[in-house]
């Protein structure tokens, strides 16, 4: 008997910070129609969000006609997301280190920013990062949240 | 960006209407939340507890928020549900902002100006 094969959900999007958020109600509403655990799907999307917003602020920085795919695969480990942008690549060809942000001592050193890859890093595993054929190909695993686990 | 404000003596309470604070509204929250904070003393409090997302651009424009509050105002947070919780935790933000359970538990003994 053959296995039933692993569910899949993929999408395009435009490159702008409204159809990331479209496009992340659009999966998730697929993903609950499957039966996701909820947990699980909240701190995909989290991550989700980080690395599409990402894409649309650095890889395409502002190109709206650039485009981003997405396929995220549910499976025995969790859900394994791949992020494909046809945008500039990581500047040195690989990942930001995703350090904490320095909290600093008074409120103007207070960071504004670079929580993103800190989050991704945070909350994903199997990083990896290719640049194939003017494709950024990013792809991380969230995996299944289980009531023990450290987050 | 639905906020809406109440005072109650010198404090003033900003009501996030919106489920999410994310890129896609970072900006404009900001914008909206200095103008209703208005010029006033005393401390700003912001309602999270319609908020089940907020992203690092969110989490950002709430940091960048109380920065512009500047020295002598304080922003103070409530009502963070469990997924919000969670990024400041992770951030460490939880260290830096006063995280109220409930609205109602940092505006106690205030009366609500008519």
């Amino acid at each position: 008997m053959l296995a039933d094969p692993p569910a899949a959900e993929c999408i395009g999007l435009a490159a702008t910070p409204l159809a990331v958020r479209d496009a992340l109600a659009g999966l998730a509403a697929a993903w609950r129609g499957r039966g996701i655990d909820p947990e699980l799907w909240d701190v995909a999307e989290q991550v989700l969000a980080e690395a599409l917003n990402n894409v649309v602020e650095h890889a395409q920085a502002g190109r709206e006609d650039g485009a981003i795919r997405l396929e995220t695969t549910l499976n025995g480990h969790g859900l394994v997301c791949e992020v494909l942008d046809d945008g500039a690549p990581m500047p040195g060809g690989t990942l930001p280190d995703g350090r904490p942000a320095e909290l600093g001592t008074g409120l103007e050193d207070l960071p504004e920013g670079g929580f993103g890859w800190f989050m991704i890093r945070t909350l994903a595993r199997r990083l990896s990062y290719h640049r194939d054929d003017g494709w950024n190909r990013l792809r991380f695993e969230v995996p299944h949240q289980t009531g023990d686990a450290v987050a | 960006m639905r906020l809406a404000r109440q005072e109650f003596g010198e404090a003033v309470l900003v009501t996030v209407e919106e489920p999410r604070i994310d890129a896609a509204v970072a900006i404009q929250f900001k914008d909206r939340l200095r103008e209703l904070a208005g010029e006033g003393p005393g401390r700003v409090v912001l309602d999270l507890g319609q908020v089940e997302f907020l992203d690092s651009s969110g989490l950002g424009a709430v940091v960048a928020a109380m920065k512009q509050l500047g020295a002598n105002r304080k922003l103070e947070l409530a009502a963070l549900t469990p997924t919000v919780e969670k990024v400041f935790r992770l951030t460490r933000m939880d260290t830096v902002f006063t995280i109220h359970a409930q609205a109602a538990d940092a505006m106690a003994g205030l009366a609500k100006a008519s």
